[in-house]
């Protein structure tokens, strides 16, 4: 299988007022199209910094990431704006909707940016296995904090990335709904053969995962 | 395209925040056109009406030949041409007393002289048959008629245009049917300066009746004259026209008195040309109408800034979020910034159009509804686009600059996390929040304290100018013998519409107070009913007054003085003094004695109506002026008066009510003025004008700052809402660690206390600063005199102290009460569910907050 992301040397150094913090210390990191990737470690090690470098929101302080053999970071904020919401996806802990928009127009909001018409039956089938479909008419502040996430799962999903990263998406959730959840995001992802990277602390997710990677203090310790 | 459906639908989600939007917006924009449009729609209304009264034309040949036509046609400054032919003259039938007195003018008007003259009839329709007519309501009164259609009218027809015959006159007996009733217009032409030595038509037949016309009173050529040749009756063609820049230039006016001179019989025909003095009137609104209405559209704008800042204030949190979230899901900046154009468009552009909209209606409502109410005058809204798009641009570059730092705090935010604002910009905008609500308070306070000085200021005015005459009418100056008599004030008074007649005579005398210098003055002898402003101690008093024991002098300077001795001189008058300016007096020294003068401190406001109001003026009774004459000997001339004739009335003051119009007196004083060769001197006009100018300030000024309270108060109430959301989380959380519901209220309340008293100190300061900022920019001159002589601060104090003396303490301290009730109110209501103290939203204080 092809490499589909691979990070050289990523340094993250946050400059605050009491000192920098040097949340990356040299990453280097190959991933495989189509695999599940768990990351785990404790909670300040550099996980959700690494994800965020990996996917293109956060500029690394050095270090290289390339995915699908192009330079994420040469590109323009545009043209980076563009490929993101072409070939990733981010699940946030926040779920962070559009609460202007209803359910079905968050969805779709990727899609639409790229002036592009969803698959109305894709749209169907991922509304299914999600279980929201009854809620596509409803504002993100009417739904609770599990099918809030699933729709953010859904919007994820629709736009058919080849990517999708997700920080601690069920963080916010009881422990039922996050596995749930958490379900419903791996076999969404191995259905279509997307590559998955998820943050996540919960043992039973990790033992289903292929690959896994264990960051303290800003280095990858054990990466499979 | 795509991104505009974007933005609708996000803003149809957050339909309370568009609101507020596009209300705040409608309202500063119809504020804008109520307060800038009443001053052009009122001057344009005003014109309208007095064109109206007055016709369209700008000059006049009453007295035209059938030649004048093509001369006028050839005219390329001429505009329209309106001609009417006077056929002869109609009278009543009973009326066999002279010719002239009574007998109207009698033609046919073609559609041009009904429009450039304004023709209107109240009833009917203009006549088509010959034996029709349409008459002047004050016409068909004098020939003892009701202003009424339908009904026939035998009425004497006379002509005195006869070819080659020029002494004779015929008449015979004619029936008409009348078939409109026209609004009184001639009456109307002749009261200004317009020399109409020709009947108007008061009477309109059709063309056809002519002939009729013409052949009936050829049949008594027969009968009265014994002429050789053939005998023509004439019509005479009258032209009204226009000028095509609006009014004539003196070359244009000159080269129509020369062709009348060239085209006139010296001594038989009438040379002068009329000219329409009210028509060319510039609006008066362009000279009364100073800098207040800058003073509203920096007010206006101030709080549409004010606005555009609470709103982004309230947004800022929420859109923040909003656009990271969009740049996390991977927008572009492009597609954020065309987002943003979009939404500003779509809450801009509805908000603009309304306004100026409910705008315009509403200067038409107030027009209509206030100013004009009662007169059927076409109402004149006019747009200020100029200003209108002055204010659209600044309002556009605030919410764009709002918007522009939205964006920037939201591309500032690292795509991670909750994407939200840090704390310390929440709590910076928190304390924004704070100081816009004490600013919102402040713009509140000041707007009621300038609207209430501005306004008193305004209706003093009016009640000013409301005072004065509206007619003065002089006795024929070449005529010295002759005067008003008393059966004439009497006559005067007894049109209805004449509210009031004043009779007073001025000559001009020398005075000297204790042997001092002498000085010119004039001294006026008033009526007894027209005394009523003068100060008597009692009737005793008065009636010495009226018996001439003493005369006031005129003393603005508002100082008690003790009675004086003066010695009164009068000197002959020229003959020539038809001018009664200065330099009127011989040396010739007719009379000298001695009287007791006593002063006089004129209030303007009460007692304007007077006349000979400058400083050192007389004012005395008719026995003290008469005895005067009387006792110098006959045949000297003083004033408009010669000695040794019997004492009357020179000059009369009219005073109309305001159904005047209604009932014509304007016409029928116009029509008695005229028969007595006298002169009258049209002030209602114009003072209408003035008070209407006051009037449309009073209006704007009401408007203006009502929209902006308004304006502020709905700004307020959001701005606070979204405090106590942010509060309650607050209280709440003090409430679960033990406060109780009293000292939650007390806490509450002593904030809302405190932050209505800092707004009406901080409402009043702007207030003050701003005044005195005024005073001194309307007479830099004499302010800096001041500034020099006093030291600012204290000529500052000065001013503030004269301000407060205007508005009164007893206004001050309920004005500067109801402002602190006000806000107090407005705050408190806003905290309601805080002040009921509930814990019921425990569960929220742990939630993610707006801020
Ligand atoms: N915006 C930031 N500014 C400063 N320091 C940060 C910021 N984000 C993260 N850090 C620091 O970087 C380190 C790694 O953080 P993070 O990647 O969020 O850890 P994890 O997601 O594993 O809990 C932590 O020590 C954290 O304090
Ligand atoms: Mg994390």
């Amino acid at each position: 299988m092809s490499v589909i992301l691979q990070a050289r040397g990523l340094c993250k150094v946050y400059r605050t007022s009491s000192g920098d913090v040097r949340a990356l210390k040299g990453v280097d990191l190959d991933l495989e199209e189509g695999v599940f990737c768990a990351v785990t470690g404790r909670s300040g090690s550099g996980k959700s910094t690494l994800l965020h470098a990996l996917s293109g929101l956060d500029r690394p302080t050095e270090g290289r990431v390339t995915v699908d053999g192009a330079d994420l970071y040469s590109y323009s904020d545009d043209r980076m704006a563009a490929f993101r919401r072409r070939t990733m996806g981010f699940v946030f802990q926040q779920y962070n909707l559009l609460e202007d928009y209803n359910v079905k127009a968050n969805i779709c909001m990727p899609l639409k940016l790229d002036g592009k018409k969803p698959d109305e039956a894709f749209f169907e089938e991922i509304t299914q296995t999600l279980g929201i479909q009854g809620k596509l008419r409803k504002y993100p502040g009417e739904l609770s904090g599990g099918e809030q996430q699933r729709v953010a799962i859904a919007r994820c999903v629709l736009a058919k990335p080849k990517l999708i990263f997700a920080d601690e998406p069920t963080g916010n959730l009881d422990r039922r709904t996050g596995e749930e959840t958490m379900t419903l995001l791996t076999s969404c992802a191995t259905k279509y053969g997307q590559t998955l990277i998820v943050v996540t602390h919960n043992p039973e997710i990790v033992k289903m995962a292929d690959a896994v990677i264990r960051i303290e203090d800003g280095i990858v310790v054990q990466g499979e | 395209m795509r991104t505009a459906f974007l933005a609708l639908s996000g803003l149809l989600h957050r339909r309370r925040e568009c609101l507020l939007v596009v209300t705040v917006l409608t309202l500063s924009f119809s504020s804008i056109v109520l307060s800038l449009s009443l001053l052009g729609s009122m001057s344009h209304t005003n014109t309208e009406y007095r064109l109206n009264a007055y016709g369209q034309w700008n000059g006049a040949l009453v007295d035209g030949k059938e030649e004048d036509s093509e001369w006028l046609s050839e005219r390329e400054w001429i505009g329209e041409v309106g001609e009417a032919r006077l056929f002869g003259n109609i009278m009543k039938l009973s009326d066999d007393s002279a010719w002239a007195q009574n007998s109207f003018g009698l033609g046919s008007v073609d559609e041009g002289y009904r429009r450039l003259g304004r023709l209107r009839l109240s009833e009917g329709r203009w006549p088509e048959s010959s034996d029709e007519i349409a008459v002047e309501e004050r016409v068909l009164e004098v020939l003892g008629c009701e202003p009424v259609c339908g009904q026939v009218i035998e009425v004497l027809v006379g002509s005195n245009r006869l070819s080659g015959v020029p002494e004779i006159q015929l008449f015979d007996r004619f029936t008409f049917t009348v078939c409109g009733v026209i609004r009184d217009y001639t009456g109307l032409w002749e009261i200004t300066n317009n020399a109409m030595d020709r009947s108007l038509i008061s009477a309109v037949v059709a063309p056809s009746a002519w002939d009729r016309i013409q052949g009936t009173l050829l049949e008594q050529t027969a009968l009265v004259v014994d002429y050789p040749g053939e005998i023509r009756i004439e019509q005479i063609p009258q032209y009204l026209f226009t000028a095509k820049e609006g009014s004539l230039t003196p070359t244009q006016k000159n080269e129509i008195g020369q062709y009348l001179a060239s085209t006139r019989l010296l001594g038989v025909e009438d040379l002068a040309p009329s000219y329409n003095t009210m028509s060319g009137l510039e609006p008066v609104s362009d000279v009364y109408v100073p800098t207040e209405t800058d003073s509203y559209r920096v007010l206006i704008l101030a709080v549409t800034l004010l606005a555009v800042m609470c709103v982004y204030i309230l947004q800022l949190p929420r859109q923040v979020h909003n656009y990271a979230v969009f740049r996390g899901i991977g927008a572009s900046g492009r597609q954020l910034v065309s987002l943003i154009f979009w939404e500003m468009v779509l809450l801009c552009v509805p908000g603009a159009l309304i306004g100026t909209g409910a705008g315009a209606l509403a200067v038409w409502a107030v027009l209509r509804a206030w100013i004009y109410s009662g007169s059927d005058v076409r109402i004149q809204v006019y747009i200020p686009w100029r200003d209108l798009t002055i204010a659209a641009f600044f309002w556009i570059s605030t919410v764009l600059a709002a918007r522009a730092a939205v964006f920037a705090a939201a591309a500032r935010i690292p795509l991670t996390g909750r994407l939200r604002l840090s704390g310390a910009r929440s709590r910076q905008a928190g304390k924004w929040r704070n100081c816009l609500i004490l600013g919102l308070g402040c713009a509140a306070v000041t707007t009621a304290v300038y609207t209430v000085h501005k306004g008193l200021n305004l209706h003093y005015g009016i009640e000013t100018f409301s005072n004065i005459e509206d007619y003065q009418i002089f006795y024929n100056t070449n005529d010295l013998d002759g005067a008003f008599r008393s059966d004439d004030l009497e006559l005067l008074r007894s049109i209805p519409g004449v509210e009031q007649v004043d009779g007073y005579n001025i000559i001009p005398v020398k005075v000297s107070l204790d042997g001092g210098e002498e000085r010119s003055v004039w001294l006026t002898a008033v009526e007894e009913e027209y005394c009523t402003f003068l100060p008597f101690a009692d009737e005793a008093d008065e009636s010495a007054f009226h018996s001439g024991n003493f005369v006031f002098m005129v003393d603005s300077e508002q100082e008690e003085q003790e009675e004086q001795e003066a010695v009164l001189s009068v000197y002959e008058t020229y003959e020539t003094a038809d001018n009664m300016a200065g330099g009127h007096l011989t040396n010739t020294l007719l009379y000298c004695t001695p009287c007791a003068v006593r002063y006089l401190t004129v209030n303007m406001r009460s007692s304007s109506r007077g006349v000979g109001i400058a400083d050192g003026d007389l004012i005395c009774s008719h026995a003290f002026l008469e005895r005067l004459l009387g006792s110098i000997e006959p045949g000297k001339r003083v004033g408009d008066f010669m000695t040794g004739m019997a004492y009357g009335i020179k000059n009369l003051n009219l005073e109309f009510t305001d159904q005047a119009e209604d009932l014509s007196a304007p016409d029928y004083v116009a029509q008695w003025v005229k028969e007595r060769n006298s002169f009258i001197n049209d002030f209602a006009m114009s003072y209408h004008e003035v008070v209407r100018g006051y009037q449309r300030r009073l209006i704007m000024t009401y408007a203006a700052g009502g929209c902006v309270l308004l304006m502020v108060w709905l700004l307020l109430t959001s701005v606070l809402s979204l405090e106590t959301r942010q509060e309650t989380r607050r209280y709440t959380l003090l409430r679960i660690l033990g406060m109780n519901r009293r000292s939650l209220q007390k806490s509450v309340a002593g904030a809302a206390l405190t932050r209505s008293f800092w707004s009406a100190l901080g409402g009043w300061t702007v207030f003050l600063i701003y005044d005195v900022i005024w005073t001194f920019r309307t007479d830099p001159e004499g302010k800096f005199a001041e500034l020099s002589e006093y030291g600012w601060l204290r000529y500052v104090w000065h001013d503030v102290k004269l301000t407060f003396a205007f508005l009164g303490s007893a206004r001050c301290a309920v004005l500067t009460a109801g402002c602190i009730a006000a806000l107090l109110v407005t705050i408190l209501l806003s905290k309601q569910k805080l002040l009921k103290g509930g814990m019921n939203n425990v569960g929220d204080i742990a939630g993610e907050g707006i801020m």
